[in-house]
């Protein structure tokens, strides 16, 4: 039996890699990127969460209210306030009421919240790696970001990590 | 059949991924062919537990459920 085919039947058909690119920061989508995130380390995979786009803004920290480097970026912050914590619906938001009745209804069932997920990823050691260019891009800088994200990579790393994953999934 | 608990998981009240996640956290405490027990009342956890023991190579022992509780015992591979 050749080497290859020897490999493939010891891997059985348990994926070993998942790559997700967490492109929306909407809370109705991010939580279900962490819970697949957390539970495909659970499950034994690498896991590697690409933040890029709308969902770098939950990988800034809470209390970070301003991000950005000039006008346009501080105010993209100030309409889109940053933060795992911080997120909204992408429909029914209300104004906050919708994301606040989601996360209460949540909290009352006992489903983990975003911010708990996150920090089981990065104790599950799940690779969370922000976008280099999307960083630039908002005027976001590394110390804004929450302790434990790995260093900014671009789009071929992203890319390389999902060339390796058997799961990959644009969230 | 009797085994030896070497470390229970209480998952009670916790909801998907919770539970398997506690699980898997459990597994890493124990030394291989050491047994662990995971109580769960989410039902996921009834497909969840043994999917995940099956792919990530741990024996599930026994499954039983009494008054909404499901208990999982599990042998580290």
């Amino acid at each position: 039996m050749s080497d290859a085919a020897m490999s493939a039947d010891n891997d059985s058909d348990v994926p070993n890699a998942m790559t997700i690119v967490a492109w929306s920061g909407d809370l109705d989508k991010m939580w279900p990127t962490l819970i697949l995130g957390s539970t495909g380390a659970a499950y034994g995979m690498q896991t590697t969460i690409f933040f890029t786009f709308w969902g770098l803004f939950p990988l800034v920290r809470d209390d970070v209210r301003v991000t950005g480097t000039n006008a346009m970026t501080k105010a993209l912050a100030g309409m889109n306030r940053p933060g795992i914590s911080h997120m909204k619906l992408s429909k029914l938001n209300m104004a906050g009421a919708g994301a606040w009745m989601m996360n209460k209804l949540a909290t009352d069932n006992k489903v983990a919240s975003p911010k708990e997920l996150i920090e089981m990823c990065l104790e599950l050691d799940v690779n969370l790696w922000p976008c280099e260019m999307t960083m630039e891009l908002l005027g976001l800088r590394r110390d804004q970001l929450i302790e434990g994200v790995g260093d900014p990579v671009g789009a071929a790393t992203a890319l390389s990590a999902m060339s390796k994953s058997q799961i990959n999934l644009f969230i | 059949m009797e085994h030896q608990v070497d470390l229970t998981i209480d998952a009670k009240g916790q909801k998907c991924p919770m539970p398997v996640l506690m699980t898997s956290r459990g597994i890493k405490k124990i030394e291989s062919g050491q047994v662990m027990l995971v109580e769960a009342t989410d039902g996921g956890s009834r497909s969840d537990i043994p999917s995940w023991a099956k792919d990530t190579g741990n024996e599930l022992l026994e499954t039983t459920s009494d008054n909404g509780v499901f208990r999982y015992l599990i042998r580290k591979k």
